[in-house]
């Protein structure tokens, strides 16, 4: 009832030409990223992030949620329409889009990615809604040392979703949480690692590092792919009719499953919208009486990748809100969000601020809806960016990475940082080494130090094993660390044995 | 040993750790120069900077000044990361030597990778000097032409555009400071 009577307040505080305006401009820029490929949630939210400066801080991370929530949906567009995923979330929604859009009924793929968006968004904000203040109030009960568990839990499913390339992503956390350290030392104020140069005492910008990793990264992936150079794909000239409420309704339970689905997989640190698409597709194909037609244009497969990826956003921001531990890339460029206007993102969060925490849920249902009204009004519009040249987005990504980096502490020197960010995230992505659990590592280094060090001082090592919930998250931190490492040996021996 | 790493820790010290990374990488890529290793060049020398920084920031941490609570300093976890960078790196370069690590990507365009970031860099390098405006309108132009847009009429409508936009969007109404340079400031 409390929830209800928040939310409500949060509504009536949207209810003005402003906020909605805001909304509304966040969903149609959100959408047109996620649109052109190439540019992805985390990096259309980090390099629209200087355009929350000016706002208020709820208007700011309203603005910054509904891009995210809306590029998402966007990504869906140009895979169903032109075989081109404008977000990696999309990728799956190709699978069973495009074909569909082949067979002359792209009608269909783009309604039901559209619809499926949709629910699948409401189910991820009302989990979050349920979840996240039970959550919250938990947490505030939490010790440092459930503190320092829950931050080293978080790194090891980063790794433990690698796949394959968990050793990779462990490699890249421990560059992360390394990077971290530079700066002043949180408890003690020593300086470390900042060779005199007063611009790294309070060590790296967070900002200009994410728009570098994420941004910079793949524009000169880009360049160097060749990619640059390709000429836009024409989308399918012929028109087919959209779905009826009847055909939707046929869809439903795939829809809500995978939307359940999506959810709880964005709450996992470093998980997000791709991989949550994949496994709800694959759920779904299981289930589905005729699996064989998964990938020649069921709407089923298209349903299930497309509201996993959108209710991954709500899963994501639960442990956001609620733990300070970012569940998505973009779900860490939020963080720096929070953290520029002055919000340490938490339990305490909804205790100090709780008008700004229920404000952005209630934003996430408006643009939820907004996102339904511009997308039946408008898919063929959006698909127009995709065709815009890379010769000529690569720039504007240049100069909106320039100006954004800059904007933070009006330094030229996190610009520099930017760069080499980009560099860095270019060495480290073309040899095949995931840039997210860097900026992993650098988000949850401090927590993992300052609570590290206060469990510490408080009781030594033991308290970490007499405090049972720090022992619980432990003991599955470890599990999940260890876990991809025996599946790859098992892997590996069952190859060489067949 | 104390001045050593004392001296280390300055902007000169910095120098110095960055001619001995070069030099190492150098020795390292002299090494593994036979063609048994030429699949996994690349990720070999990404392994043996990543060994690099680890050891210079566990060797840095003896320098840093000692304020010891109980049980733990500054220096503790910076150690703990290092080694765990090292261990894990170690582990990857050890996988890369047996030839059972992914084969480098394929060389793509690295010159106009380079050149995009020396535009980017120099355009950095004039802010200061010739104002923000100016410098972000020539990394624009510049850019569009390294990267194959030929049109005057597109890429100065693109770059008069951008800077309308971000004088009237960051400059007028977020009120952000932006550089005006030596020249005009």
């Amino acid at each position: 009832m409390e929830t209800l009577s928040h939310l409500y307040d949060g509504l009536s505080l949207l209810m003005g030409f402003t906020p909605l305006v805001v909304i509304l401009a966040g969903v149609i820029v959100g959408i047109l990223a996620g649109a052109m490929p190439g540019i992805s949630p985390s990096m259309a939210v980090a390099l629209l992030l200087p355009f929350s400066f000016g706002m208020s801080p709820s208007m700011g991370i309203v603005l910054l949620c509904s891009i995210y929530l809306a590029s998402n949906y966007g990504g869906s567009i140009t895979a169903v329409m032109i075989n081109t995923p404008g977000t990696p979330s999309a990728v799956v929604t190709a699978f069973d889009g495009y074909p569909l859009t082949r067979k002359g009924q792209a009608g269909t793929a783009l309604g039901v990615s559209l619809i499926a968006s949709v629910v699948g968004g409401f189910v991820g904000i009302i989990i979050l809604v349920l979840f996240s203040a039970p959550l919250a109030r938990m947490a505030l009960k939490f010790w440092p040392a459930e503190y320092f568990a829950l931050a080293i839990l978080g790194l090891s499913t980063i790794a433990s979703l690698g796949g394959g390339r968990w050793l990779e992503s462990f490699i890249a956390v421990m560059l992360g949480l390394l990077l971290n350290t530079i700066g002043l030392d949180p408890l003690s104020g020593v300086s470390r690692y900042t060779f005199d140069f007063i611009r790294l005492y309070d060590g790296f910008s967070f900002i200009p590092v994410l728009i570098g990793l994420f941004a910079l990264s793949e524009v000169f992936m880009g360049i160097e792919s060749g990619e640059v150079n390709r000429p836009p794909v024409l989308p399918e000239r012929e028109k087919s009719p959209w779905p009826t409420l009847r055909d939707y309704f046929k869809l439903k339970f795939a829809m809500l499953r995978a939307g359940v689905v999506g959810t709880v997989i964005g709450v996992f640190p470093g998980a997000g919208g791709t991989i949550a698409s994949f496994i709800a597709y694959d759920i779904e194909k299981r289930l589905n009486s005729d699996p064989d037609s998964f990938g020649k244009g069921n709407p089923f497969g298209v349903a299930a990748a497309e509201a996993s990826n959108s209710s991954s956003v709500g899963g994501a921001l639960v442990p956001l809100l609620t733990l300070g531990i970012p569940g998505s890339s973009s779900a860490a460029v939020l963080i720096g969000a929070l953290m520029i206007h002055n919000l340490q993102p938490g339990p305490e969060l909804f205790t100090k601020h709780p008008e700004i925490v229920y404000t952005l849920f209630s934003s996430l249902f408006v643009a939820n809806i907004f996102l339904l009204f511009l997308g039946l009004l408008g898919a063929r519009l959006w698909i127009k960016a995709a065709l815009i040249p890379k010769r000529l987005l690569y720039p504007m990504i240049f100069a909106f990475s320039f100006i954004g980096s800059y904007a933070v502490r009006s330094s030229v020197f996190d610009v520099g940082v930017c760069l080499a960010f980009g560099l860095l995230g270019w060495m480290l992505v073309r040899s095949k080494f995931p840039v997210s659990p860097i900026v992993l590592g650098m988000i949850l280094g401090t927590m993992i130090e300052k609570n590290l060090r206060a469990t510490l001082m408080m009781g030594g090592p033991a308290l970490f094993l007499q405090r049972p919930l720090s022992l619980v998250l432990l003991a599955l931190a470890f599990a999940s660390g260890v876990i991809p490492y025996l599946r790859e040996r098992k892997r590996k021996k069952a190859l060489r044995k067949s | 040993m104390e001045n050593t790493l004392i001296f280390l820790g300055t902007l000169q010290g910095l120098l110095v750790i960055f001619a001995g990374f070069l030099l190492f990488l150098t020795a390292a890529f002299a090494l593994f120069r036979g063609p048994r290793y030429a699949p996994v060049r690349i990720r070999l020398m990404l392994c043996i900077s990543l060994l690099y920084i680890a050891f210079v920031f566990f060797l840095l941490s003896f320098g840093l000044d000692e304020i010891a609570a109980v049980g733990s300093s500054a220096r503790t976890v910076p150690r703990l990361w290092a080694a765990g960078l090292a261990l894990f790196s170690g582990v990857a370069l050890r996988r890369a030597l047996k030839g059972k690590a992914p084969a480098d990507p394929e060389k793509g365009d690295v010159r106009r990778v380079l050149a995009a970031a020396a535009i980017v860099a120099f355009s950095l390098w004039g802010m200061d000097i010739a104002g923000y405006f100016l410098s972000s309108a020539a990394m624009i132009i510049l850019l569009c032409l390294l990267l194959g847009e030929r049109r005057p009429g597109v890429y100065l409508s693109l770059t008069g555009s951008w800077l309308l936009f971000s004088w009237l969007v960051f400059s007028k109404l977020l009120t952000l400071g932006l550089p005006s340079g030596i020249l005009f400031g």
